[in-house]
């Protein structure tokens, strides 16, 4: 509730997410598997005296750096940059427990970087087991930068350690080596590696390469495939053994995640079939169009395992740390007795805003919703301060702050801001704070009226009552959701929104159905 | 109204000092190849379009250097990106969400930037000038472009006290378009307007660098034979300035014979050995005037920015106050009852003092005092010791900007002692194995 919320209107912020993500591990994958393919094929050429195989590898080497150097580190960027867009409070809380992960990662970037440009720009200047440790010292280091983020991204599906669990131990070494760590790590890997061949089947077949040279090479590519493989079925059985419950909930209540593994099961046994019959029945038939259709079926296979896995972590962003609606786990009790718009700092300035309209509404403010928190609850530290590992300003005065309570503190033993004097206040305005709770509460998985898994759609032919006893118990359908964070008063105005939006109902019911049938 | 959320704030993963120490570290090894690309991308295109021989070298050796430059520069400005979000997160997160797009606008621009670099490289020596001159311009258009948009966010960030009116101008029931952009503070273009001078300055040191250092003299070569040329006007090798003197001469009637010979002739019949120390004598020249540009233009916007901007009597800040809703300027110090100076008084003449020192330092060179590698080195501590005062002096201005809002000083640090030691460890081992490999290069080259 500290930072803005980032509304991207049909598709939503975590989309774009998906987006940037889809198009970068397309190229950062084949960064690592391609690397290690350079550096094997460079060594084998240099071994045989193969030439022209060592040329052909350099071509190879030249589209490699112009795609991964240039696009695989601005998406990776770009990545960045939109989750920290998206979710900034799961950013900010991976970068506290994984800053030195990240730091370390970055050294291995530069690493890279290095031996990339040293490794193509120096093909055939530098000696040849210089050039070749260069080949290898990429390969090693960028093999190592998936192992790094695969240690950060597979904590936010599974929380708990291999060795211990960091929620109680608090340590980066915990949460690095969680229960996910090693079968992504494998998974990842083996999609690098048959991706990267993947890459290199549409490479040689789009040049004027001999056929010899083609077929040759097509067959060098076999032994990684079938590695990539191999490890990609053990990261897959790995990852569904030490899936969270909640996830293999998912796996088994939700359509979605359902279709999305289908396509890519589907996808997956559609390469090994056209990789059956092409490079290792008739690699002198494969062409550039069948090497493209083996590339848009891993773009179908990366993409929806790249849905799978931010779907399939609901309700939290990060396991047991962050929901997806950017609220931390423990939270949502004290910011529901607080009132969600209340605890939120632009949810509260909007209320504030507001206020000019309505002078004597009331409206806590953070601070004092804290203070009131400290005295009347169990929860010893500010808003935020049973985050594990949190931090907690105890005097903000000490903290150079100028001014921070805007109104007074409810008095000692009143009644918890219930804002029930907003359902009083102009129907036009209470559609409006029914559509910032919507946006701060619900906009992070679901568009509004249409888009991507529109909420005001689904609620068709409900009441405001079902709908408001529906969101006052939302984490129990499923499991799926994050609980209500809001009070009674903010239910009702989230329902009133989503009712004004929703469809009516179609004439073509509503024409052939009995009366007795409709709601 | 306070933006900035202090009542969740997690505790900082290493001390205070170790953070900044690797923010500022990472802004200065990221400022050289981001200088290179915002100043010497265009002096490299002028001087492709109407330098001289020399002149024509230079871009061309800067424009076939310019991908690795960027691949260098985008991955060195993670770690200050890094630095900045574990300690600096409750104002970098929601500036950069109020202007969302134009922050993911910047990797627009600069990835068509990157391809257009790698094109212009490719077609530096095909012949044709314009293509190349095309492609790195409109390179150079989009970088430009990013950068003032990083200008502007990193003025944001710094100035939580004109969020909220941003935020009210584009958001949709409460909720961040992320169509925000922040382009009427002064500060962000005195910010874009000083890296642009100090830009000059790291271009002026990479030429004396480039020269001296990575110009390889090829040795042996033939000597260079004259063309049937009778006007010196299109001798490719003669300074322009001489060309313009001479030139002046002729039209009144006052040219030698001897002297018109020699201009004739300049340049012909030297070894590619004399091209070698033709160009690097060139580069002095030239490195000469880029350093006054350089430091006026960063003396100029430093001291408009210090002064005027964040403690001068006439402040722009009245701009910026107009759209506050809280917090003063500048915190009160309580011994005294003033404001509290954002800049601390040593810090201009500190900056001054280098950016003086290093005009200083190519002048001397220039007429003859400082020579060879010496001079290159010297230039080089000038060039580190100007980076690393306006990267300290950058830092301490963002604490105090922000400082009425959060204090990073003041958030207890929660030590992650083992990752920090192992990133330690392995910041050392990737540096030698790096220096290992640019050795390799190096020498390869030599050989």
């Amino acid at each position: 509730m500290s930072y803005p919320w980032w509304y991207v209107p049909s598709l939503t912020s975590p989309m774009v997410i998906a987006i940037v993500a889809v198009v970068h591990v397309l190229v950062s994958q084949y960064a690592v598997g391609g690397g290690f393919l350079l550096a094997r094929e460079n060594r084998f050429a240099l071994k045989t005296g193969d030439s022209e195989y060592r040329k052909y590898w350099k071509s190879h080497a030249k589209f490699f750096i112009l795609l991964t150097v240039v696009f695989g580190s601005i998406t990776g960027v770009g990545i960045w940059w939109t989750i920290g867009l998206a979710s900034p409070l799961a950013t900010e809380e991976l970068i506290r427990i994984f800053v030195f992960g990240w730091a370390i990662e970055w050294v291995f970037f530069i690493l890279e970087l290095v031996a990339a440009f040293g490794f193509y720009y120096f093909w055939d200047r530098l000696p040849k087991t210089t050039h070749s440790a260069m080949g290898w010292i990429y390969a090693a280091a960028a093999w190592i930068s998936l192992v790094l983020i695969t240690g950060i991204t597979s904590f936010m599906l599974n929380s708990r350690g291999l060795f211990g669990d960091w929620e109680t131990t608090g340590g980066f070494w915990y949460a690095f080596f969680n229960r996910q760590f090693i079968p992504q790590t494998l998974l990842r890997t083996g999609i690098s590696l048959l991706l990267a061949t993947i890459y290199v089947y549409m490479h040689i077949t789009w040049g004027s390469a001999r056929d010899l040279l083609r077929e040759k090479t097509i067959r060098r590519m076999l032994a990684p495939s079938v590695a990539g493989v191999v490890l990609m079925v053990l990261g897959v059985a790995g990852w569904l053994v030490f899936l969270p419950k909640s996830a293999l909930m998912m796996l088994e209540r939700a359509a979605v995640i359902n279709v999305f593994l289908g396509v890519f099961a589907a996808s997956s046994a559609a390469i090994l079939l056209l990789i059956f019959l092409g490079p290792m029945r008739a690699p002198q038939k494969v062409s550039f169009t069948s090497a493209l259709s083996l590339f848009f079926l891993a773009v179908a296979a990366i993409g929806s395992s790249e849905f799978i896995r931010e779907g399939i972590r609901k309700p939290y962003v990060i396991d047991q740390v962050v929901y997806g609606n950017q609220i931390m786990v423990g939270q949502s009790g004290p910011i529901s007795r607080s009132g969600f718009l209340n605890s939120g700092v632009w949810t509260g300035q909007y209320l504030k805003d507001l206020q000019d309209k309505y002078p004597r509404l009331r409206i806590y403010t953070p601070a004092n919703i804290i203070a009131g928190n400290r005295s009347q609850s169990s929860h010893p530290a500010p808003l935020g301060g049973n985050r594990m590992n949190a931090v907690s300003v105890a005097d903000p005065s000490a903290h150079a702050m100028p001014s921070v309570a805007l109104l007074d503190l409810p008095e000692e033993g009143s009644q918890r801001p219930g804002n029930e004097d907003w359902l009083r206040i102009d129907a036009e305005d209470q559609l409006a704070l029914g559509r910032v709770v919507f946006l701060h509460h619900c906009n992070d998985c679901h568009a509004a009226e249409h888009g991507y898994s529109a909420a005001a759609p689904q609620l068709t032919g409900k009441t405001e009552e079902e709908i408001v006893s529906f969101l006052k118990h939302l984490n129990r359908p499923g499991y799926f959701m994050p609980p209500w964070c809001g009070n009674d008063t903010e239910a009702v105005l989230l329902a009133r929104y989503l009712m004004s939006i929703r469809p009516e109902m179609p004439s073509n019911i509503t024409g052939k159905t009995d009366e007795a049938d409709l709601p | 109204m306070n933006p900035v959320d202090i009542y969740s704030l997690n505790g900082l993963p290493a001390p205070y000092w170790f953070i900044q120490l690797f923010k500022v570290l990472g802004f200065i090894l990221h400022s050289i190849p981001m200088h290179l690309w915002l100043a010497g991308l265009p002096i490299a295109i002028i001087l492709l379009l109407i330098g001289g021989a020399n002149g024509q070298t230079f871009a061309r050796r800067l424009l076939k250097q310019m991908p690795v430059v960027m691949a260098l520069g985008i991955n060195l400005g993670i770690v200050p990106l890094l630095f900045i979000q574990a300690a600096y997160y409750k104002v970098f997160y929601p500036s950069t969400t109020l202007m969302a797009w134009h922050w993911l606008g910047i990797l627009a621009l600069v990835l068509p930037a990157y391809y257009l670099l790698y094109l212009t490289s490719s077609l530096v020596d095909a012949g044709k000038k314009w293509l190349p001159a095309l492609s790195g311009c409109g390179a150079s258009l989009l970088l430009v472009s990013a950068g003032l948009i990083f200008a502007s966010a990193w003025t944001l960030m710094a100035s939580p006290e004109s969020w909220a009116e941003l935020w009210r101008a584009k958001s949709i029931a409460g909720a961040a378009t992320g169509l925000g952009s922040y382009w009427g503070d002064p500060v962000v273009y005195l910010r874009f307007v000083s890296i642009c001078g100090l830009a000059l300055l790291t271009v002026t040191f990479w030429l004396l660098f480039d020269s001296y250092f990575l110009f390889v003299e090829k040795r042996g070569g033939a000597s260079r034979t004259r063309p049937e040329i009778n006007d010196f006007m299109e001798n490719p090798y003669l300074p322009k300035s001489r060309k313009k003197e001479l030139k002046r001469l002729r039209d009144i009637g006052k040219l030698s014979e001897e002297d018109e010979l020699e201009a004739l002739e300049y340049g012909y019949g030297e070894s590619d050995d004399e091209e070698g120390e033709a160009y690097q004598r060139w580069a002095l020249r030239f490195a000469s005037v880029l350093v006054w540009f350089g430091v006026c233009i960063t003396l100029g916007s430093l001291w408009f920015y210090y002064y005027k901007v964040l403690d001068g009597p006439e402040s722009v800040t009245a701009v910026r106050e107009a759209s506050m809703t809280t917090a003063p300027a500048a915190p009160i110090d309580p011994a005294t009852g003033e404001a509290e100076r954002i800049v601390p008084v040593w810090i201009p003449p500190i900056t001054f003092a280098g950016c003086a020192l290093f005009a200083l330092t190519v002048i001397l060179g220039n007429f003859g005092k400082i020579q060879g590698k010496f001079l290159v080195v010297l230039v080089g501590l000038c060039e580190a010791v100007t980076l690393t005062f306006f990267a300290i002096t950058r830092q301490i201005i963002q604490n105090g900007q922000i400082k009425n809002y959060l204090d990073v000083r003041a958030i207890p640090v929660q030590m992650q002692l083992s990752p920090l030691l192992v990133f330690l460890l392995v910041f050392l081992f990737g540096a030698a194995l790096i220096y290992w490999m640019i050795y390799a290069m190096v020498k390869t080259v030599k050989r």
